[in-house]
């Protein structure tokens, strides 16, 4: 008996170790950008999410956290400024850089990617 | 021989002062409100009178605004051991901001190995480049969907 009592709680220690973070996207806010740009960015974050082993989840109430993109339109660029927060909109991290254009995207969200995971 | 002595002493002291240096750091588009970063600590509040103190054999510089990084760039003290650095020291400007990470490696295992080859100079003057790489990219059409980009 002790042995299954110590094996359930391996168990559920070595669940806890392999479980992964679930975040649900919230809608890109946009200033001055295209809404093209907020698709090409959600997109690159499921691929580095999918690279960094988290998970980005379709209904709300299943994450851990929500991730908000804003893409604000700069004088020399776009913002790109992501946000971390708690279920109870409780911002915990953030991050924005400027992209000059798209394909700085790329860097920005594997930086974020690796910090978030 | 004390007189020896207090000469090497005099030149180690010298040599460890060189690492203590000021280097002024400016932003390519003038602009005053941009705070610098170094090492990813904050290093002056603006732009338009910013000296860091210089350290280790090479720094990540950043410049941000609201919280927003508009570019960073690594500055590289010379190392004798280099080979083909010209100057007396060697700057890499970089938008690439996972240059900072691979920066700290870098730094913590030359610290231990090559410390004592490298007693270059940093630059005195380094202007942090602000804008995209290739200026005919500047000005890019965010407004419009991207089947439109050029």
């Amino acid at each position: 008996m002790k042995i299954f009592r110590s094996l359930f709680v391996v168990f559920l220690l070595a669940s806890a170790l392999w479980a992964k973070t679930e975040y649900f996207i919230l809608p890109v806010q946009l200033q001055g950008v295209h809404e093209d740009y907020a698709e090409r960015i959600t997109s690159l974050v499921k691929e580095y999410a999918t690279i960094d082993g988290y998970a980005i989840v379709s209904k709300k109430e299943d994450c851990d956290y929500l991730l908000q993109i804003k893409l604000l339109r700069e004088e020399v660029g776009v913002a790109v400024i992501f946000e971390k927060l708690k279920k109870n909109d409780k911002v915990v991290w953030s991050y924005g850089h400027i992209a000059y254009t798209p394909d700085d995207f790329i860097p920005i969200v594997s930086y974020v990617s690796r910090q978030i995971k | 021989m004390g007189g020896m002595n207090r000469i090497l002493f005099l030149f180690a002291l010298l040599l460890l002062l060189v690492g203590c240096m000021g280097m002024n750091v400016r932003v390519s588009d003038g602009r005053s409100d941009y705070a610098i970063y170094k090492n990813g600590s904050l290093a002056c509040s603006r732009s338009d009178s910013c000296e860091v103190y210089t350290s280790g054999d090479a720094m990540y510089l950043e410049a941000s605004r609201n919280n927003v990084v508009y570019a960073g760039m690594v500055v590289y003290r010379q190392c004798y051991s280099y080979e083909g650095a010209s100057g007396p020291s060697s700057v890499a400007p970089t938008n690439d901001i996972l240059a900072f990470s691979v920066l700290s490696t870098i730094s913590l295992a030359s610290w231990g190995a090559t410390v004592g080859d490298c007693r270059g100079y940093f630059p005195s003057d380094v202007v942090i480049p602000i804008g995209p790489r290739d200026s005919l990219q500047a000005n890019y059409p965010w407004e419009k969907p991207i089947s439109s980009e050029r």
